[in-house]
């Protein structure tokens, strides 16, 4: 709890900047001249930030409207700071104190953080600071304290708007997962009283009105209402800031503090970041004004941040939709603060950056382009990170591969040194492809349920493969119109799994009538409901002479002797027998190349349900070689080795690496030899 | 002057000493090639009818590569685990050459004779075997001195620096330290080695301390000599990457020529070492011989001269 003496001047601090925020509310400018969202929660919040004790206090102001149709009488709110309190929190659990290589030092108070809620109250209304109750609805934990239930005496009627007062104060940890500081640089996200989803009957998977509000989970963090957001942020002058949305005013304060007001329209989450030591560097792109924060020492590649952000606007824009915000914030986190890099919320994005890093590792440009598709993918599209990551890192990352390949080359977008190189989405489809057990689990499933360190590999790397399937299947015109119609009718809205299910069997019956079916069910019951995996195998060509007509044939009760019929000048006849097979459990129509040895080529469509399957050719010709999948349209396919077979085995690559093994390990014994 | 002396000298031996870096290098290919058979033969059953492997032959392909591990890495992990089992027991077959190597150099008309060359290799084996294994242990303790302050350094730096290039340098110039000892080590080596021949000692250890007392007094002389030989190979490798890059293996015909160039540079690495030791024999002759009256009262009489005849300090002709 607070102390009296930070109460009293955090009471004074709240009355001093009333005055002064008045002239900055109604200087407060439009971003958008129409409401592009239902602007359910909406915030005004003054806050002051501490950064010798590593803590933020505010009040809050929350407009929260019931659009449903229900009469509800409690509110639920994440405190989400509460993960980094003790070792009980269900996010620590979940992540052993780890998260993406990054270890929680719990060794010291000054490393932990929090939230406590001073007071809540209606306005002009009940109070409900001491009717606050923690609650689990994830796992039971009880020890967790990151979702709270608040009864109302007076129910929120249906249609009707509640204006709660909240103070706060949030204690921010010491950074290894996301949010929290790590000396004078400051990540503060997940940070104040936010409201959960009150889903009604039908949207989603309601069946009737309820919350949505899970706990924080170690692999997920967004769900959230669109709304407005009025901050006004007071640090000390040497500090630089980035925060959500557009700045308005900044005023000088007296006592060696200015105060920064930031206006976001439209947004799912207010999150800002704070350091002396950024360096500014401005650029535009058509409406965006893009403002990248970076360390000193990278302000040499503030050009790759600036390019790859450009690059990932423009992709968007022509083949999703348009970037609606004005402005977009690149914040550039110190190396000893890397569990802040990559992160996500809206206009505003932590990148990854290292000094001296080469050109040819693509590292900066993956996560600018990664993060800032999350503008789009639950930024704009507003899906349950908890319970459909898939739609979130998943979508994002088909993306962030197709992005990469498109500017940085479909072999090399990643890494590219010394003849080595590699594409984003050859390393995505390797991730999945290459994982110990790619059945492990279903891509559809609670985030918290991925407990083996499957998380990454199903929900970013798996759908991107999948997605990156269906783009094969459906070719890249109808999966563009597919996303293009999903963000058009989705976007500033919450959509799960099935919306966007419904919207692919519209798109796909529309341009490509039941090529695949009644609908395109099956394809997501395999890879998205499913664990089953997909391999296909061109078993072997088998080619034999076929036998003229010879032996004994009754005609008309004489029996006619035939001993090879041909004559000279007919041609000798082949059969050629090509067999696939199916190992895997995944079904998905095949294309297979069948290759003659006069340069014929036959392609041929199968369903893929059997098995075995054989195609027979009765020729003049022989096959040589066939291909399933011959323009890899199904990525998926765990193993593109064994998708070929050729009858004229060409050895040189062997030999290659043969002769290079030889050299390989006479260097070897070499370099041993050295040491004497 | 003593310098470039001794590096000519030593070039001019290892041209004399062709025959012998054939043989050497012979058996470092046979070596290979008895690991390269097998290979040869599982990748070519893995890769059986497949089409894909083929893709590989234009150059580095992810895709192909990754599924081709994921579908035989275990077939194939055996050879690279045995690869570095080989790389030990060809540091004992450069034990054992050493004293044949050190014979031929060390006789005046540089004739090479199979017969000289191994009645040597086998009279100092068990004797550069010891040395050898001093040496490797000097090589670890050096590593662990340089590797446990640097990595206390970064880390103390890491808790305090705000940029991460500061930590960059800090390892590079660990690096920089280390590489400086490891060829320290690799010369005190080549030195304890020509001493120990030429007094025909059993004494490694003696001759590791004399040999350090002779670089420390010429440290200019033997450092700036074994780097100046050191820029060969390193040219050689150079040219080869250019060649490997220009050329590419990307044909039968073109696999046959890198294959040969590739052979070529190994024969060269064979050949330089050889002349490393020429030149620091030559450059040992030029300067005063350090004092060893302990190591004298051990000298073998069996093996202190030949028809050859072996002087106790050999001075480059």
């Amino acid at each position: 709890m607070m102390s009296s003496k930070t109460k009293i001047s955090a009471y004074l601090f709240f009355i001093s900047i009333f005055f002064s925020s008045f002239n900055l509310l109604i200087a407060q400018q439009a971003i958008f001249q129409k409401p592009l969202s239902d602007r359910i929660a909406n915030y005004d919040m003054y806050v002051k930030f501490n950064p010798l004790e590593k803590l933020v206090t505010g009040e809050e102001t929350l407009y929260w409207k019931n659009t449903s149709n229900d009469k509800i009488s409690n509110l639920e709110f994440h405190l989400y700071l509460n993960a980094f309190k003790n070792t009980n929190s269900t996010f620590i659990k979940e992540s052993g104190g780890r998260l993406r290589g990054d270890r929680f030092d719990m060794n010291s108070k000054l490393n932990l953080g929090w939230i406590d809620i001073i007071s809540m109250k209606v306005k002009d209304g009940e109070g409900l600071t001491t009717k606050i109750k923690y609650i689990h609805p994830d796992d039971n934990n009880a020890d967790d304290e990151t979702v709270i239930s608040v009864p109302l005496s007076k129910p929120v009627l249906p249609g009707k708007e509640i204006t709660l007062n909240i103070k706060f104060e949030s204690k921010l940890p010491k950074v290894f997962a996301r949010s929290g500081f790590s000396r004078n640089f400051f990540m503060v996200a997940q940070w104040f009283p936010k409201i959960g989803v009150y889903e009604h009957a039908g949207e989603r998977y309601a069946v009737k009105g309820q919350w949505n509000c899970h706990q924080y989970h170690a692999n997920s963090e967004f769900y959230a209402d669109f709304g407005v957001y009025n901050v006004h942020i007071t640090v000390p002058k040497n500090y630089v800031v980035g925060a959500v949305g557009v700045l308005q005013n900044e005023l000088q304060n007296n006592d060696g503090t200015k105060t920064l007001f930031y206006h976001a329209e439209d947004v799912i989450d207010f999150a800002w970041t704070a350091s002396p030591l950024f360096k500014v560097v401005n650029a535009k792109w058509r409406h965006v004004k893009i403002r990248v924060l970076l360390q000193p020492q990278h302000l040499p590649q503030a050009d790759r941040h600036i390019n790859s952000v450009e690059d990932a606007l423009e992709y968007f824009d022509k083949y999703i939709g348009k970037y609606p915000y004005p402005n977009l914030t690149i914040v550039d986190p110190p190396f000893h603060a890397f569990g802040a890099a990559g992160m996500e919320y809206p206009t505003l994005f932590t990148a990854g950056c290292l000094w001296g890093m080469p050109d040819g590792i693509k590292l900066t440009e993956n996560v600018v382009i990664h993060e800032f598709g999350h503008n789009y993918f639950m930024g704009l599209l507003a899906t349950n990170e908890f319970e459909e990551a898939w739609m979130d890192e998943g979508f994002n990352t088909y993306y962030e591969t197709r992005i990469m390949d498109h500017y940085y080359g479909k072999k090399k977008s990643f890494f590219d040194i010394g003849g080595f190189h590699f594409g984003d989405f050859e390393e995505q489809r390797e991730t999945y492809a290459g994982m110990r057990d790619p059945k492990i689990s279903p891509d559809f499933q609670n985030s918290w349920d991925f407990k083996h360190n499957d998380y990454g590999s199903i929900t970013y790397s798996k759908t991107a493969t999948w997605m990156m399937t269906l783009q094969g299947l459906v070719g890249q015109k109808v999966m563009d119109e597919i996303m293009q119609t999903y963000f058009e009718r989705w976007k500033f809205k919450h959509p799960c799994g099935k919306d966007f299910i419904a919207v692919v069997n519209e798109v796909v019956k529309k341009d490509l009538g039941n090529k695949f079916g009644e609908n395109m069910n099956w394809f997501f019951n395999e890879v998205l409901y499913g664990t089953d995996v997909c391999d296909y195998k061109l078993a072997y060509i088998a080619v034999s002479k076929i036998q003229q007509v010879s032996g004994v044939y009754d005609s008309a009760g004489v029996k006619h002797f035939y001993k090879d019929k041909r004559s000279n000048d007919d041609k000798q006849l082949y059969r050629s027998k090509v067999v696939v097979e199916r190992l895997g459990d995944v079904v998905m129509p095949e294309e297979i190349l069948i290759h003659f040895k006069n340069g014929k080529e036959i392609l041929e469509h199968w369903d893929g349900k059997d098995r075995v399957h054989d195609f027979i050719y009765d020729n003049s010709d022989r096959v040589v070689w066939a291909k399933v999948d011959p323009y890899t349209k199904i990525p998926m396919d765990i193993n593109l080795i064994n998708n070929s077979y050729t009858v004229e085995p060409k050895k040189t690559s062997i030999t290659k690496y043969a002769a290079k093994f030889i050299f390989w390990i006479e260097n070897t014994m070499q370099t041993f030899g050295m040491l004497f | 002057m003593k310098i470039f002396t001794a590096y000519k000298t030593g070039l001019i031996w290892a041209a004399k000493s062709k025959k012998m870096a054939t043989l050497i290098y012979a058996i470092t290919f046979l070596f290979a090639l008895m690991l390269a058979i097998p290979f040869h033969a599982t990748i070519n059953k893995i890769a059986g009818n497949s089409m894909e492997i083929n893709s590989m032959i234009k150059g580095f392909d992810y895709t192909t590569y990754t599924d081709f591990l994921r579908t035989a890495g275990h077939a194939i992990s055996p050879f690279i685990s045995a690869a570095l089992w080989f790389g030990v027991l060809y540091l004992i077959f450069t034990v054992f050459f050493a004293g044949g190597v050190l014979k031929i150099l060390n006789a005046e008309n540089k004739k090479f004779s199979a017969r000289l060359f191994f009645e040597n290799c086998s009279v100092f084996f068990f004797r550069f075997l010891r040395l050898a294994i001093y040496l490797i242990i000097l090589q670890l303790i050096f590593a662990l001195v340089v590797f446990f302050p640097l990595a206390a350094i970064v880390t103390m730096a890491s808790a305090a620096v705000q940029n991460e290039a500061v930590l960059v340098y800090i390892v590079l110039i660990g690096i920089i330290i280390y590489l400086f000892f490891f060829i320290f080590l690799l010369i005190v080596g080549d030195y304890a080695k020509i001493i120990l021949f030429n007094y025909d000692s059993r004494k490694s250890l003696m001759s590791i301390w004399m040999s350090v007392k002779f670089v420390l007094r010429h440290l200019f002389s033997t450092y700036l000599l074994y780097l100046l030989i050191l820029i060969a190979p390193i040219i050689f490798f150079l040219i080869y990457f250019f060649l490997d890059n220009a050329i590419g293996m990307v044909s039968g015909l073109t696999i046959f020529i890198l294959f040969l160039i590739q052979q070529i540079l190994i024969w060269t690495r064979t050949w330089i070492k050889i002349w490393f030791l020429g030149s620091e024999i030559s450059l040992y002759g030029l300067f005063p011989a350090v004092k060893m009256s302990k190591v004298k009262e051990e000298v073998l009489p069996e093996t202190a001269t030949d028809e050859q005849g072996l002087n106790e300090s050999p001075l480059p002709s």
